[in-house]
């Protein structure tokens, strides 16, 4: 596999159990303890009633596909294959960015609210991107 | 908000328009600057309050010599400008300051002494939006047009109208770069004939297809 040279996140302290659970293959998000909403990105603290009492979990990995482009302007770091850039909502109700991989680039093979399960793409030992594709089974 | 005296005194654009070469993104400020200035029939020394998002005010002030009282670097995108006239004028009516000069600049196509398309990998965009594939507004503020669309049942054709009508308001314009009436047709057809243009519009209406 060719070096990985696209932009990585550089995990911060209050990020750094989210980039860890996807070096480990799981998908981890943070409750609030309090008012029991579930949020992303990751923060100590409730963005919803701003209590710092919060837990990490693992989710679903499940989601659906809430919007999304085939971006078509040739890059150096991904290419001049048409990709998606997307947004999905999560099945514990958070929405991420992300790419939809494992099918064709296509309006005709991304349909919204289309059923997506998580996969991680490794691109070193330090990371690995959380990336969704159509839902087996 | 209070209403006393306060009135745009003067207002211009850089001499050249379109792609300016050379001429730093500093520059392009200090340019548009001197002529809003020269509108106005004032000199830096008449001036002590200053605005501007992206670049530095600070760094503005210093290169046009001029000694703020009152500072505003709010940054919001591309609507920073316009709190700035609102934050200048409340300025204005509490004292701060007496005369506000607001600049935009941007090296956009030129890309001299601008700043890079960089964001710090440690950043919430950095983290969790940048390693997907977005850069600029053609990936990022053409993501929500599918949702939108269904939501709202949007047609590509409803789409297409809003370049039309950003068109003729252009074509009023004698410094527009693009002044020559577009039809729907040329929007929808542009898109599919030119799949890698370049233009913002077209990854919009590329992002709204079909679903
Ligand atoms: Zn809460």
């Amino acid at each position: 596999m060719a070096e990985y040279n696209r932009p990585l996140p550089l995990p911060t302290p209050e990020t750094q159990h989210f980039w860890a659970g996807c070096r480990e293959g799981e998908l981890r998000l943070q409750r609030c303890t309090s008012c029991k909403e579930s949020y992303f990105p990751p923060r100590p603290f409730c963005p919803a009633c701003s209590s710092r009492e919060v837990e990490v979990y693992r989710a679903s990995g499940k989601a659906t596909l809430y919007s999304y482009i085939i971006n078509h302007r040739p890059r150096p770091d991904f290419g001049d294959k048409p990709h998606s850039i997307a947004v999905v909502e999560l099945a514990e109700g958070p929405r991420m960015m992300t790419n939809i991989v494992d099918c064709p680039q296509t309006p005709e093979a991304l349909v919204l609210d289309m059923p997506l399960e998580v996969t991680f793409e490794k691109a070193n030992d330090e990371i690995s991107l959380p990336k969704f594709r159509p839902a087996k089974g | 908000m209070k209403q006393k005296t306060v009135a745009v005194v003067g207002a211009a654009e850089t001499t050249e328009m379109g792609k300016i070469p050379n001429t730093s993104q500093l520059m392009l400020h200090a340019d548009a600057a001197l002529n809003a200035m020269r509108d106005a029939g004032l000199a830096a020394k008449d001036i002590d309050g200053i605005a501007t998002a992206g670049d530095s005010p600070v760094e503005v002030a210093h290169y046009l010599g001029i000694t703020p009282t009152w500072v505003d670097g709010t940054s919001v995108g591309g609507c920073s400008f316009m709190l700035h006239v609102r934050h200048a004028a409340a300025a204005i009516n509490e004292g701060l300051c007496n005369t506000v000069l607001i600049t935009h600049a941007e090296s956009g196509r030129s890309r001299v002494g601008a700043r890079r398309f960089s964001r710090d990998p440690a950043s919430q965009q950095g983290q969790f939006e940048v390693p997907y594939g977005i850069t600029n507004p053609p990936t990022m503020f053409t993501i929500p047009a599918l949702r939108y669309m269904k939501q709202y049942g949007v047609t590509e054709e409803d789409i297409a109208n809003v370049a039309v009508v950003q068109r003729e308001w252009a074509a009023m314009n004698p410094r527009a770069s693009f002044r020559d009436p577009i039809t729907v047709d040329d929007v929808l057809n542009s898109r599919r004939t030119s799949r890698r243009s370049p233009s913002t519009f077209s990854a919009r209406a590329r992002a709204a297809r079909r679903r």
